[in-house]
């Protein structure tokens, strides 16, 4: 088959797209040809390289159905010539929209969007001051009081008064013992929170670099 | 394999045939050819997608007495790379947990 039979034949294969569309693919397949001629292989040979035409015309065709069932019946509506120049102007007047839009709503916007950063930074202010207020007032009660208590029941023994001497000590030693466990338990308090704070931050730094990781 | 997972990558492999300088859609073929195998209208597919992302830009310039359209990579066609490039490496490491648990019931 000739270059010239080729293009032919895969131009009246094309019927359904539009004149600018198929013109361009004629051309695209017209220099794949002459460059393989050029590289030295008959005008027979390269056509032959391309692969059969009904073949090619037919997945071309089929990647066609991807448009959207709108944009089909532009297109049968529509002179073919006008359809490409509205689309793209619409599509940029929508932008340019959006940018007015941006602009004009900033002193809508720009507070508003202080306003949620500052809930966001409350939550974890009172997130904090909870895990403050808990290593305070469980940890820091529950050792002092131990602390105290025993030295006390020590004090007492030493002065003679052993059953309340006794009975202090065993119940600063509890205390102490408590204040062990709520370490613990403010520890992992203190991860959270420190986990529940950079996840926040993560976030919010996400929505405006617009990544999502899988 | 899956299709859209497929079409992604091939865009990658024309982006990466043409960073290096531009590039013509014969020579992107053929410098293709030892890795992939890449039909003609399957490259005019990725390259129009890719002009549409503005991953690439086209010029047509005369060639023996034709004209024939050069391929251009821009910045945004060399972060795509770099972003495959990156995704890969996590991929890489799920099929080496997936191929080794493999082993595990042999």
């Amino acid at each position: 088959m000739t270059k010239q039979e080729f293009l032919e034949q895969l131009q009246n294969g094309l019927g359904a797209l539009t004149e600018s569309d198929a013109r361009e693919r004629l051309n695209f397949y017209s220099e794949m040809i002459d460059d393989r001629m050029e590289e030295g292989l008959s005008e027979q040979e390269a056509v032959a390289q391309i692969g059969d035409v009904n073949e090619i015309i037919a997945s071309i065709l089929d990647e066609i159905p991807q448009r959207t069932p709108e944009q089909m019946l532009a297109k049968i509506e529509q002179p073919a010539q006008q359809k490409e120049a509205p689309k793209k102007r619409s599509k940029k007047g929508m932008e340019t929209w959006q940018i007015v839009m941006l602009i004009l709503g900033a002193p809508l916007w720009i507070p508003l969007l202080i306003a949620a950063f500052s809930i966001v930074i409350a939550l974890i202010a009172v997130l904090w001051s909870v895990v403050g207020t808990l290593w305070g007032a469980l940890f820091g009660t529950l050792a002092g009081c131990g602390i105290g208590v025993t030295l006390l029941g020590l004090g007492c023994m030493i002065a003679g008064k052993w059953v309340v001497g006794t009975a202090l000590f065993g119940a600063g030693l509890a205390c102490i013992g408590l204040a062990v466990f709520a370490f613990f338990a403010c520890v992992y308090t203190t991860k959270g929170a420190a986990w529940l704070t950079k996840m926040t931050f993560v976030g919010i730094a996400k929505l405006f670099t617009g990544r999502r990781d899988v | 394999m899956d299709i859209q997972l497929k079409r992604g990558m091939l865009d990658v492999c024309v982006l990466a045939a043409i960073k290096d300088g531009e590039s013509y859609g014969y020579k992107i073929i053929k410098d293709m050819s030892p890795y992939i195998t890449l039909s003609e209208s399957t490259l005019y597919t990725i390259l129009k997608r890719l002009e549409n992302a503005q991953m690439l830009t086209v010029r047509s310039a005369e060639h023996g007495g034709r004209l024939r359209k050069y391929y251009q990579i821009t910045n945004k066609g060399r972060e795509r790379i770099e972003e495959f490039k990156s995704e890969w490496r996590e991929v890489m490491v799920m099929y080496q947990f997936v191929s080794k648990e493999d082993s595990g019931y042999d």
